[in-house]
């Protein structure tokens, strides 16, 4: 197995939508949680496979998406500053905030630079002793550990001009958030698989019980996606509403503890403004006061920016499964990834970006020929 | 940045007091530090985030979804098709890297399966660094191809490399970038 092909072949991705068609009888919303899932359905095609009443909505889980404006502001503001080296996820660069993006300052000569992993960033700190060198610490369950981590080497290695700039944003707010209010569709959850490889089940289960709604823990590649759904809608034509684990092969129950534990010894649960949505209280993490001196956002003071979203842009309703990218006016014509109105477009995980790239679905390869 | 990729240990070790692993990613080798799966071992699968090792890949989980398809006879042949699946996806990789343009890719991707060593692994990772560096016509798109994960990488790698369309050759794609030596931010510099 290499865990990838296996899963985007054509014939089992068939035939495990033909199970799902043979036990759906009434329409049903489901909503899949990551940006990156939306991307495997729309490239792959995959809700042409399913049976018409199944409508797949999708979800918030994109972080960059979802960084709220005033923090790219901030971000930009800082790495303007001289001196300072900005290190961020590459994806992170091209959102565009109110005074433009990373990029663009990038190349009127900030030091930007994209690392791949934050011990990138703590390495690029031990390399310039003399530099103030600030992480952009963003995104789910799945990059928090890791930029814990960081925040934990740099301490422990006594690196006084390393900083964190934490836009952390948690899942479980989000869906309750998105479950309570009163123009909610969403019935089902494909869960967010590679934040489960963290938090584990633990958590879903009191909001599968609470408000009755099926969670099915997904993963990535179409047979996962489809599988997902069948099981989803198993328990919707049940009457159940349970936490369900499809994608065993990386997720356990309690997720991983350490990562949890070394989460908890950085961070702890904040508030947090969701760009497209709003505040959602709880919903963030941000450094410990045990950290407080390693928090970007202390160390470089910066003036409160406005920020103004265009009005034309509906990512917000995106976001919370109320409405399809290419129901929007401004779709393909005045928002593209290249000039992006909102937050589902500015992220290529976003499912704005993810339209616009797969406007027509690929054609799933059967196995032995995938390339 | 939230997409996990599956990759298999080659070597575990310890730098500066944190344990660390190189992983292969289809005959691409990384720096994967495995803080948080410190029991790992050589030659088990792995799923990796930011450069983190999150999570141990089940193969009998792995297997339990063709098993599932299987017993309802859905599916003929399918156990045999998965066990073809490796030298299929072997194919692949090698296929799709050398859609990379780059004649040391090529040399040393004659010699690069799933359990490449170290050596050719690194050529390749060069080799499709500079490839991506120089294909790309701006920096802009080489930078966001360069740190991010799968996701994005793959609606960049279709952009810039004119790589096949399959998802699988657009994860090959991406991650020569990111595991080039000294990090991505050489590579946009």
């Amino acid at each position: 197995m290499k865990y990838l092909d296996e899963y985007r072949d054509g014939e089992a991705v068939t035939a495990a939508a033909g199970k799902l068609a043979e036990i759906v009888t009434q329409p049903w919303v489901l909503m899949e949680v990551c940006g990156g899932q939306t991307h495997s359905i729309v490239k792959h095609g995959l809700d042409a496979l399913f049976p018409e009443e199944v409508e797949l909505v999708h979800g918030p889980g994109c972080p960059v998406c979802v960084t709220p404006l005033s923090m790219i502001d901030r971000a930009h503001a800082i790495a303007s500053k001289p001196g300072v080296v900005f290190c961020s996820f590459g994806d992170m660069l091209r959102v565009p905030g109110s005074r433009g993006d990373l990029l663009a300052l990038k190349s009127r000569g900030a030091d930007v630079r994209i690392v791949y992993s934050p011990l990138d960033a703590v390495r690029i700190a031990e390399e310039n002793p003399d530099r103030d060198v600030v992480f952009f610490a963003i995104g789910f369950e799945t990059t928090a550990p890791a930029n814990a981590m960081a925040a934990k080497v740099a301490k422990a290695r006594g690196l006084t001009r390393f900083s964190l700039l934490v836009s952390h944003v948690l899942v479980p707010p989000m869906i309750t958030s998105i479950l309570q209010a009163s123009d909610n569709r969403v019935q089902a959850f494909l869960g967010p698989g590679h934040v489960c490889t963290v938090m584990g089940l633990g958590e879903y289960t009191p909001i599968a019980a609470r408000y009755q709604v099926p969670i099915v823990v997904t993963g990535f590649e179409p047979l996962d996606l489809v599988d997902g759904v069948r099981r989803a809608v198993e328990q919707l034509e049940a009457g159940r509403g349970e936490v369900d684990n499809a994608y065993g092969r990386a997720v356990r129950r309690d997720g991983n503890p350490e990562g949890r534990r070394v989460m908890d010894e950085v961070f702890e649960v904040c508030d947090r403004s969701w760009r497209g949505v709003g505040n959602i209280p709880k919903s963030g993490l941000s450094l410990r006061y045990e950290y407080r001196d390693y928090d970007a956002a202390r160390r470089f003071e910066v003036e409160d920016i406005e920020t103004r979203e265009p009005e034309a842009c509906i990512s917000g309703r995106v976001l919370r499964g109320l409405a399809k990218p290419d129901e929007c006016p401004e779709f393909r014509s005045n928002c593209t990834p290249e000039h992006p109105l909102g937050a589902t477009m500015v992220s290529s995980e976003g499912a704005c970006a993810a339209y616009f790239a797969y406007g027509r679905p690929q054609k799933l390869v059967p196995l032995g020929r995938v390339r | 940045m939230c997409l996990g990729i599956p990759g298999r240990i080659v070597e575990v070790g310890e730098v500066r007091g944190l344990r660390m692993a190189k992983v292969s990613f289809g005959g691409i080798q990384k720096a994967v530090c495995l803080e948080y799966l410190t029991d790992a071992k050589v030659g088990e699968w792995v799923l990796v985030h930011v450069g983190f090792a999150l999570s141990r890949i089940d193969e009998a989980e792995a297997r339990r979804i063709f098993e599932f398809l299987k017993e309802f006879g859905e599916m003929e042949d399918l156990e045999a098709e998965a066990d073809a699946a490796e030298q299929a996806a072997a194919d692949a990789e090698s296929e799709s890297e050398s859609e990379s343009e780059s004649e040391a890719e090529a040399e040393a991707e004659a010699e690069s399966d799933a359990e490449a060593v170290a050596d050719t692994a690194s050529a390749t990772a060069t080799a499709s660094a500079s490839a991506s560096a120089t294909d790309t016509a701006s920096a802009s798109a080489t930078d966001t191809a360069s740190a991010t994960d799968t996701a994005s990488a793959s609606a960049s790698a279709s952009d810039t490399a004119s790589a096949s369309d399959t998802a699988s050759a657009s994860d090959t794609a991406s991650e020569p970038v990111a595991a080039a030596p000294g990090g991505s931010g050489r590579v946009s510099s």
